[in-house]
């Protein structure tokens, strides 16, 4: 037999906007789960040492953080930690079965003692990913997303190497880059893929996020060196990277000439955050760009599904939280604060400024050769996809089927977006359970009950 | 198009495909149309097995025993690799019955071509190391092959290009164009009607929909089965491996029950995958979890180690399947130049081959391998029910 939990609202995601939306959800009277694959709460921004991961509110976490995790361990709320929701299905939408014939969303689980939630409203606050560039080199080791970079040092405490070049363009590069010199280690340089004229075209509206801006330049007094309107061109080493390769670029972030190379033992990649929709999409929820589709209350296309948080489209974590207390009220069918709906307005609008600023450019994509991967998992080259279109693929399940792409164990994560990119627009593979790798055990329990 | 083909083939799954490719090299001018990519149909989401053991004794066996030995030379001949390997097969008893019927069938195939090998429980477990220890033995077909069924549907289509076809891609048929006579013109696109001398509809479990529109009747409805990827591991199974009780639930009723039976292989690219489900729910290709989960509980308990291997993705198919469980390959006697090819089950493609063989021999007038006479469509023929009263 499943264990199994029911509850009124069960949220997906433990970050910011998860926290938030399973405190609103109980606030508004509510039964509620958290469920979150780490072993505790707090997301990508506040992912605690794995030595803190007991406690209720961890010293080392921002104070914003810690009043979160206290609220949430004095809170009825039931945290689920260490578990991933693989599979869900829900009546309106696609399902697990078509003979569940209920009326809750149910949700499938590994890696706790809880192995079914049912609920009669879920809320999707799985967040983002980092946006993957191929460029001749990207596979090499040593060679990571700054967000695997950030994680591993806020996890476990280490740093990928001793002289870091990190590249990318946005807010993010720089607390990276910041984290890694307090651990000790040489930043040889930040390859950023904006100017400063884009910033000024922008500036007078990005005047009225004054907080923002003393974030930003905060950030800016420890990392001095910037190369503005470079972008990262090629990695090369034999086991491991060991010289990064940047070059000026244009206004559509291709490369244009001069290159300089750097001696480095570690290359991190920061080119913004993709939402994190496969949960999303195999329940059949509408996509709007690359997150997940929503109404003013934060629901989805697919009744009783809800979303927050970068999932919904990415804007940092105090959007997150607003993001998290309307779905949870909503899900939970409280009354919604008027005010928080203006500061979800108010704070989205700066994403979008930055969405405007940062969002991947078209150049980027003639950083790759024929010869460079675009799938990890299956080996694919970007040759052997554009071979595949000119024999008449033009989706993705034909590419997928021409070239065995996006069916490793990432299931496309990775390697979605520069697939598609050699299609015409908007192609995607589909999404459907298991959205994780699972152990057969989990999946042969599911028939027995 | 630049001149008039001589045959449409309607369909870009294998069997079309190897229609397009026997027709071809038989230098006849083909036009191949399917209204998504190729293998985008059950071609696409099945497995690769081509496998003699399993079939029905009188018209599908020769169909199969042909097929495996063009497989063969294809897979030699074709330039494009498919990953085909004759790896043989093993049919695992889960009980004594189970053998004695097994080592009977067995004897039976030798008669007739196929040759096994009984398996006591010793031999199965040196055959198969990671057998459950209670399985009392099984037969080994060292004939059976398995392919990568896309990559073979792939390789068909650009040989039967190279050797003059022409291919058009999301192209969907509306209908196929009959004259007054009976005698089919050709097919109707979106934009255009394409006339050729004859029309091959290879559109699997679409075409009685699609034929039903020009009043001919193809009682082929679809049987849902659904694979279980696994990760890539250590863990490899040198043969293909299906229980004993498969032929049963192939055969089995007709009706809406799910019915389970192990069918494991091990693939080039290291995965491996497990099957197989047959339930009749129309049209629907969604996963469903559950099923899944029966499918996976059938394989651990042949082979306990999976319960330890990790589920990678699902995936769900279509299988064409016929009242009589044989396929329909043939012209009507009604639209003598119209043929169809399908209703191959959960079979098509291992025997694609010697159905492009047949329907390019009736095109070209040349003797058939087979009799065409036993696969022929007008066996479902509405009988006229008395007029007279
Ligand atoms: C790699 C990375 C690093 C970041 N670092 C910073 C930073 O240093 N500073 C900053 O200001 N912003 C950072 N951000 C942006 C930050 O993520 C957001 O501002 C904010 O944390 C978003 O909150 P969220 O709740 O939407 O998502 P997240 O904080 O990402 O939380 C989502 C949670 O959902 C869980 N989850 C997802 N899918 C499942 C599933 N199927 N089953 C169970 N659990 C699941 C994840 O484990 C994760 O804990 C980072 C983003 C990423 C992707
Ligand atoms: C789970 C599963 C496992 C299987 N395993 C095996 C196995 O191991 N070995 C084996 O031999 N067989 C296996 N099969 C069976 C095999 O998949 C089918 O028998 C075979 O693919 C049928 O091929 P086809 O060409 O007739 O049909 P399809 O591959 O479906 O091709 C028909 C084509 O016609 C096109 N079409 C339809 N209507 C139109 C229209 N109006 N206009 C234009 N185009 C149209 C479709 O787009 C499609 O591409 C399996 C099936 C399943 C579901």
């Amino acid at each position: 037999m499943m264990e199994e939990l029911q509850v009124d609202v069960a949220v997906v995601g433990g970050g910011p906007a998860g926290m938030s939306a399973a405190l609103a959800a109980e606030r508004a009277g509510a039964k509620v789960a958290l469920i979150d694959e780490y072993a505790a709460p707090g997301g990508q921004i506040w992912r605690r040492r794995y030595d803190e991961v007991q406690d209720a509110a961890p010293r080392s976490l921002p104070r914003a953080a810690r009043e979160l995790c206290a609220a949430l361990s004095d809170s009825s709320v039931a945290v689920l930690p260490g578990a991933s929701v693989w599979a869900a299905a829900s009546p309106g939408g696609r399902g697990l079965s078509q003979a569940a014939g209920s009326a809750s969303v149910e949700l499938l689980l590994t890696g706790g003692p809880v192995e079914r939630v049912r609920a009669r409203a879920v809320v999707l606050a799985t967040g983002a990913y980092d946006r993957p560039v191929a460029f001749p080199g990207w596979t090499l080791p040593g060679v990571m997303t700054a967000g695997g970079a950030q994680a591993l040092a806020k996890g476990q405490g280490v740093v990928p190497g001793r002289r870091i070049l990190l590249a990318g363009a946005g807010p993010f590069l720089l607390p990276v880059a910041a984290q890694l010199m307090a651990r000790g280690a040489e930043v040889v340089a930040v390859a950023e893929a904006t100017r400063r004229r884009d910033w000024l075209r922008v500036g007078p509206r990005m005047s009225a996020h004054p907080d923002r801006l003393r974030e930003y330049a905060g950030y800016r007094r420890k990392v001095r060196r910037i190369e503005w309107g470079h972008v990262l061109v090629r990695a090369e080493g034999d086991a491991r990277v060991r010289s990064a390769t940047i070059a000026e670029c244009g206004p559509d972030w291709a490369p244009t000439g001069r290159e300089r190379t750097y001696a480095v033992d570690a290359v991190c990649t920061a080119y913004g955050f993709l939402p994190s929709v496969d949960l999303a999409r195999a329940l059949g929820c509408e996509l709007r760009g690359d997150a997940v589709a929503h109404d003013e209350a934060m629901a989805t296309s697919v009744p009783g599904v809800y979303v927050a948080g970068e999932a919904s489209g990415v804007g940092g974590a105090e959007l997150a939280q607003v993001e998290g207390e309307l779905a949870g009220t909503a899900a939970a069918g409280g009354a919604v604060r008027p005010e928080l709906r203006d500061r979800r307005a108010r704070l989205a609008g700066f994403a979008g400024i930055l969405g405007e600023l940062f969002d991947p450019r078209p150049g980027l994509l003639s950083l790759a050769r024929p010869e460079t991967v675009l799938c990890r998992c299956e080996d694919v080259t970007q040759g052997a996809v554009d071979a595949a279109v000119a024999d008449g693929a033009t989706t993705m399940s034909a590419l997928k089927i021409a070239t065995r792409c996006g069916q490793g164990p990432c299931q496309g994560r990775t390697c979605e977006r520069l697939v598609a990119a050699r299609l015409p627009e908007g192609a995607r593979f589909t999404g459907r359970a298991p959205v994780r790798p699972i152990p057969l055990e989990v999946l042969i329990k599911t028939a027995e009950s | 198009m630049s001149s008039r083909p001589d045959v449409v083939v309607v369909g870009a799954g294998v069997v079309g495909a190897a229609c397009a490719y026997h027709l071809a090299v038989a230098g006849v001018r083909v036009h191949l149309l399917d209204r998504g990519h190729v293998a985008s149909g059950s071609s696409g989401a099945c497995e690769g097995n081509v496998l003699a053991w399993d079939k029905e004794l009188e018209r599908e066996l020769p169909l199969a025993l042909r097929s495996a030995e063009l497989w063969e030379s294809l897979a030699h001949r074709l330039p494009d690799d498919f990953e085909y390997d004759r790896k043989g097969s093993i049919v695992v008893a889960e009980t004594e019955q189970e053998l004695t019927a097994s080592a009977e069938r067995a004897r039976v195939l030798a008669g007739l071509g196929v040759p096994g090998e009984v398996l006591d429980a010793h031999a199965l477990r040196v055959e198969e190391p990671h057998s459950a220890p209670d399985l009392p033995g099984g037969v080994l077909y060292p004939g059976d092959a398995q392919l990568e069924p896309r990559l073979a549907t792939a390789a068909l289509v650009r040989a039967a290009v190279a050797h003059g076809a022409t291919l058009s891609l999301n192209t969907p048929i509306r209908a196929v164009v009959r004259e007054p006579s009976g005698r089919a013109i050709g097919v109707q696109t979106a934009t255009e009607l394409i006339t050729a001398d004859a029309v091959v509809v290879a559109a699997g479990v679409w075409i009685k929909q699609l034929l039903e529109g020009c009043g001919l009747h193809v009682p082929v409805t679809p049987r849902k089965g659904q694979i279980v990827v696994l990760e890539r591991s250590p863990v490899v199974f040198r043969r293909k491996l299906s229980e004993a009780g498969y032929v049963a639930a192939v055969e089995g009723g007709d009706d809406a029950a799910l019915a389970i039976a192990m069918v494991v292989e091990s693939t080039q690219s290291g995965t491996a995958l497990l099957g197989s489900s047959r339930q009749h729910v129309g049209f629907d290709r969604e996963v469903d979890i559950s099923v899944a989960g029966a499918i996976a509980a059938r394989a651990a308990r042949f082979f306990p180690v999976l319960n330890h291997a990790r589920a990678l993705r699902v995936y769900a198919g279509l299988r064409p399947l016929t009242p009589d469980h044989i396929p329909i390959i043939g012209p009507f006697a009604e639209a003598p130049n119209l043929c169809v090819a399908t209703g191959h089950e959960g079979a098509g493609i291992g025997l694609a081959p010697a159905t492009g063989e047949l329907v390019a021999d009736w095109y070209t007038g040349v003797p058939t391998q087979l009799p065409l006479s036993w696969y022929s469509p007008d066996r479902f023929a509405p009988v006229e029910l008395g007029a007279a009263s």
